[in-house]
């Protein structure tokens, strides 16, 4: 294909080439001058309502391409020059600005997709009164709410904006999820709604600035970046307080652990996890943040052009996971799945695969073996052939091969005393939940140190094995075990006992 | 870019795979025997609580052979699979038990719901998503 372009290319005429500089100068001078008051992020600040970052941005042109937008209501366009926050010339504008550079950044990696509902999408900014928005297939809805004497445009926020923004393109680019009758691709819609969110909110030079020096450079902590929609989680926790997270809509930094949804309640309050969409969603999301964070953590440089590298190849795996992925019950491990096999063959030399690995594998969505075998088909191969363990107690060998450490098996102390009394954790549907054998459970803990990024692997078996903390301290190892060889075998030995937690 | 396809080519084929019953055809990749290997959904019933049965539409994967008109010659695959059919119907009860379920018939949705349930020409009870919310 480029070989052809490039042909055509040198083909073109000096008079051709010249008529085309033309248009370009045109569509330049055609291009508004000047520029705008946008909201960065959010018009709040964490749990206030008030608070958030003004910026200023050029004159935003939501006609042209990629991805033609049109706002329907306002009608007409107020002048484009900075206006007051509280204005609805104000509003206008930052939600232009957002819409533009979502569609800009998504367009990018997307060429020549356009959007489900035509060549051009609507967006109305006031829809109605409610405290939502909402994407259909005929365009982009926002609403006004009010809120203990305020009140708040969810068309204001930019996270709200690329969050619908999001779920238009997704709709674009796999049109098939919008009806699909699934929890995990519903829920994937909205995760991709609030990555569309974070990553747009990366393409600003401000917003990186800010946020590395938020986090200390640290990305895996809870900023304006990790949370989403502040001032309507505010204005929804002021009659509901139990529906939204403390300081915003949802966070992106969380510790949600995947659960297969049908054991999960329909609904649950904000701080645990239902198979509500919206709830759900929060654990692709978290996993994703934390790969994003730990691909920043893997550069030299950790400043802000290093972070909008990462959100552009972020972006690009993402996609090209998402097109690949089978939609099966359980989309989110396809679409991870699928995601590693893109980091590992198209960036295998800036070494994203592993933390995105370890986001995915901490938080569930896969298992440790499923993790490397989506990457390292010879180890998938390897596993299957050593999937026979031989087991003696109290000491007990562990195959470990499908896990990528560089040995087949290990040796573990089991809890091997006989039980006193008989006594199990509940099901969530009745009795109690089965008990595992010895081997299971210790197999059980030892695959439970290397998605909580516990285990120290050796560097000769860290490519396809480690499972790093992106949030981990610099200075100082907080590993818990390490594979120890004592003659001929390798003998798993606790090093220290860690009460930082699982959010570190 | 092997495997693509022409976008005039995909629309014929979905028209074709839609008097299959197919909707929200993909193309996934054409395959170098002349298949054509395809995402899509297919409306399938499922049985919810109290006896009552709704069509849902099930992602599926199928493989189409063409004739050289452009006409569906044979279909593999296409058919929804029992994890896919179980998913659905715990699905249609989390839109019900959350509220994201309209009632039948209802012209104005309320805030809540991004589903609901239509009749369509052949009067089966099909459950539609009508919008995507940000909560």
């Amino acid at each position: 294909m480029a070989r052809k372009r490039s042909k055509r290319a040198s083909k073109t005429s000096p008079a051709r080439s010249k008529r085309r500089g033309k248009a370009r100068a045109a569509a330049a001078e055609a291009k508004p001058k000047g520029v705008v008051n946008a909201w960065e992020q959010d018009p709040g600040d964490g749990a206030q309502p008030s608070g958030g970052q003004v910026v200023q941005r050029p004159v935003p042109v939501l006609r042209e391409q990629p991805f033609s937008i049109r706002i329907v209501n306002p009608a007409s366009a107020p002048e484009a020059k900075p206006h007051s926050p509280g204005t609805a010339d104000f509003r206008y504008w930052t939600a232009a600005e957002a819409l533009r550079r979502g569609a800009d950044f998504w367009g990018a990696l997307l060429p020549g997709t356009s959007w489900e509902v035509g060549s051009t999408l609507p967006v109305d900014l006031d829809f109605g009164i409610d405290l939502n928005a909402f994407y259909d297939r005929q365009g982009l809805k926002f609403f006004h709410g009010s809120a203990a004497g305020r009140t708040v445009f969810s068309g204001e926020s930019p996270d709200v904006v690329c969050h619908e923004l999001g779920h238009a393109i997704l709709d674009s680019l796999k049109p098939q999820l919008f009806d699909a009758a699934s929890i995990e691709v519903a829920a994937f819609h909205e995760s991709f709604g609030d990555m569309s969110a974070i990553l747009s909110a990366l393409q600003l030079p401000s917003l990186r600035e800010g946020v590395l020096a938020e986090t200390g450079g640290v990305l895996h902590r809870a900023s304006r970046l990790s949370r989403l929609a502040e001032q309507l989680g505010w204005a929804i926790r002021q009659s509901v307080p139990s529906a939204v997270e403390a300081d915003c809509l949802r966070n992106a930094v969380n510790t949600f652990f995947y659960r297969d949804p049908d054991t999960l309640p329909t609904m649950a309050p904000a701080m645990a996890l239902s198979s509500e969409p919206h709830s759900f969603s929060r654990v692709f999301t978290g996993a994703f943040f934390e790969g994003l964070a730990g691909m920043l953590a893997m550069k030299d440089t950790k400043n802000e052009a290093a972070l909008l590298q990462v959100s552009q190849d972020i972006g690009v795996i993402l996609v090209e996971g998402i097109r690949a992925a089978s939609v099966v019950p359980t989309f989110f491990s396809q679409v991870a799945a699928t995601m590693l096999g893109v980091a590992a063959t198209q960036f295998s030399a800036q070494g994203y695969e592993a933390p995105l690995r370890s986001g995915f594998v901490r938080h569930g969505i896969l298992a440790p073996s499923m993790a490397v075998a989506a990457t390292h088909a010879p180890v998938r191969a390897a596993a299957v052939a050593a999937s026979t363990a031989s087991a003696t107690l109290p000491r007990l060998q562990l195959s470990v091969a499908e896990y990528g450490l560089g040995v087949p098996s290990i040796v573990v102390y089991a809890a091997a005393e006989p039980k006193r009394l008989q006594a199990a954790g509940a099901a969530l549907a009745v009795g109690p939940a089965p008990s595992p054998g010895q081997d299971q459970a210790a197999k059980s803990f030892f695959e439970d140190l290397l998605r909580r990024g516990r285990l120290k692997v050796a560097r000769a078996a860290k490519p396809a094995a480690a499972i790093v903390r992106s949030s981990a301290p610099l200075t100082h190892e907080t590993y818990t075990h390490e594979l120890r060889r004592e003659g001929r075998q390798m003998v798993l030995r606790r090093v220290r006992i860690d009460c930082g937690g699982w959010h570190r | 870019m092997a495997g693509q396809m022409p976008r005039i080519k995909e629309k014929a084929l979905n028209t074709e795979l839609a008097k299959h019953g197919f909707e929200s055809v993909s193309v996934k990749r054409e395959l170098p025997d002349g298949r054509v290997e395809v995402d899509a959904n297919k409306l399938h019933p499922v049985h919810v609580e109290g006896g009552e049965t709704i069509y849902a539409p099930i992602p599926v994967s199928l493989s189409v052979a063409l004739d050289t008109r452009g006409g569906v010659k044979s279909i593999e695959g296409g058919t929804p699979n029992p994890a896919a059919v179980a998913d659905a119907a715990r699905y249609v009860k989390t839109l019900r038990e959350s509220g994201q379920l309209a009632a039948a018939g209802e012209q104005q949705l309320a805030s809540g719901p991004t589903h609901q349930i239509e009749r369509d020409e052949q009067g089966r009870q099909v459950l539609r998503r009508k919008r995507f919310s940000i909560r």
